[in-house]
């Protein structure tokens, strides 16, 4: 539940693309957040995806998900407003702090983008608390809700991370930041399994670069991005019913692992629960072909037979 | 020399870094070969793991083509060996 399995980076974007992108502001209460909008050039295929990334995610984290899903279904992937101003932790919660309620009705202004009607909602890693919240209070809105990489609550080592990033935010050190890029890319990968499969190391050491070159803490823009608010009730009481739901994880994942996502599959009523094998928390990076293939079948209601993916109940 | 390493580098791209095939031809920019930063990691990874060649995605993705990608990576395997 975390993080973040950051930016996907580098946007490729092709000359003739089978859509067109438009970069706008959303008007929310007293500020704009940016956010990207996809549509398809030929008639969509589907409702439009809101797609709700992790903490160190931007709209731009998803060139990958774009270029499989872009040609037939549109996405509008915002970059909800982090929920205070990095480098004022103090004292929780303050009146200019964002919840998770803030963060969901953002979210939904940002699916009005494309309109007032119904639309499906991708919430990955620390995204998640918001899209769940979206498919409890807003069910007529919704036809899908897709979450990969849920937990109830974050796990110890997580937590332990989060107080640690709300000390050093207090307390700034100088210099470059290896070792906070290092201790949550350690986190949110299993380097276990990556001494095995090269795409797990290939996006921790992707994501070990990307942090330790950003010029702000990562462990500390995690922390008031997002990651202060995970401390608070991620998975908010009453469960969610009427929204057809996919919750997914990846075999590896050791901070939301599998007993993690099942467990708030269990409290969606029909819930899917997939288990995608030789990947971990960034299993979005890892297998970004068969996660989208396992969107658009859960999308378009065909069979999830996506390879090297276990299909269960909760 | 570099017809193979053009080969090689278009495997790695596509078959380890999970890029579609299609774009990914020797005349294509990187941009247009969707190469991004996930799959300039694969590809410094398989080249340090499998060939013995160290090179910094900052290097790597500094190329234009693909083609000049391979050549470039050629042209150090060369003066290394």
């Amino acid at each position: 539940m975390t993080a973040a399995p950051a930016a996907l980076a580098t946007a490729p974007a092709f000359a003739d693309t089978p859509f067109t992108t438009d970069d706008r502001p959303v008007a929310w209460r007293n500020r704009d957040f940016p956010c990207r909008v996809l549509r398809p050039r030929a008639a969509p295929a589907s409702v439009p995806l809101l797609v709700l990334g992790g903490g160190l995610q931007d709209r731009r984290s998803w060139a990958r998900l774009e270029r499989r899903l872009g040609h037939r279904h549109p996405l509008v992937i915002p970059d909800l407003p982090p929920a205070r101003t990095p480098g004022r932790a103090g004292d929780r919660p303050r009146r200019d702090h964002l919840g998770w309620d803030d963060l969901t009705d953002a979210a939904l202004h940002a699916a009005d983008q494309t309109g007032p009607g119904p639309f499906a909602v991708l919430g990955v890693s620390s995204g998640y608390p918001v899209a769940y919240r979206l498919a409890q209070r807003h069910p007529e809105r919704l036809t899908h809700l897709l979450l990969f990489g849920a937990a109830p609550r974050p796990g110890p080592r997580l937590r332990t991370l989060i107080h640690e990033g709300l000390a050093r935010e207090a307390a700034p050190g100088p210099g470059p930041h290896r070792e906070a890029a290092g201790r949550l890319v350690d986190l949110l990968t299993n380097p276990r399994a990556g001494a095995d499969l090269l795409m797990i190391r290939a996006a921790a050491r992707m994501l070990r670069n990307q942090l330790t070159a950003s010029p702000q803490d990562p462990l500390a823009r995690y922390v008031a991005d997002r990651g202060q608010l995970l401390l608070d009730d991620p998975l908010p009481a009453g469960g969610v019913t009427g929204v057809r739901t996919l919750v997914g994880v990846g075999a590896h994942d050791s901070v939301t692992t599998v007993e993690d996502n099942r467990a708030v599959a269990a409290t969606i009523e029909h819930a899917t629960l997939a288990v995608m094998r030789d990947a971990d928390h960034l299993l979005h990076m890892e297998r970004d072909a068969d996660f989208a293939d396992l969107i658009s079948r859960f999308l378009h209601r065909r069979p999830l037979t996506t390879p090297g993916t276990l299909v269960t109940r909760p | 020399m570099a017809a193979p390493m053009l080969s090689t580098v278009i495997d790695i791209l596509t078959r380890q870094a999970a890029l579609p095939a299609g774009p990914v031809t020797p005349t294509a920019t990187l941009t247009e070969a969707g190469v991004d930063s996930m799959a300039v990691a694969v590809l410094a990874m398989v080249l340090e793991e499998d060939h013995g060649l160290v090179f910094t995605e900052t290097v790597l993705s500094g190329q234009s083509t693909v083609a000049e990608l391979a050549a470039y990576i050629e042209s150090h395997r060369a003066a290394a060996a």
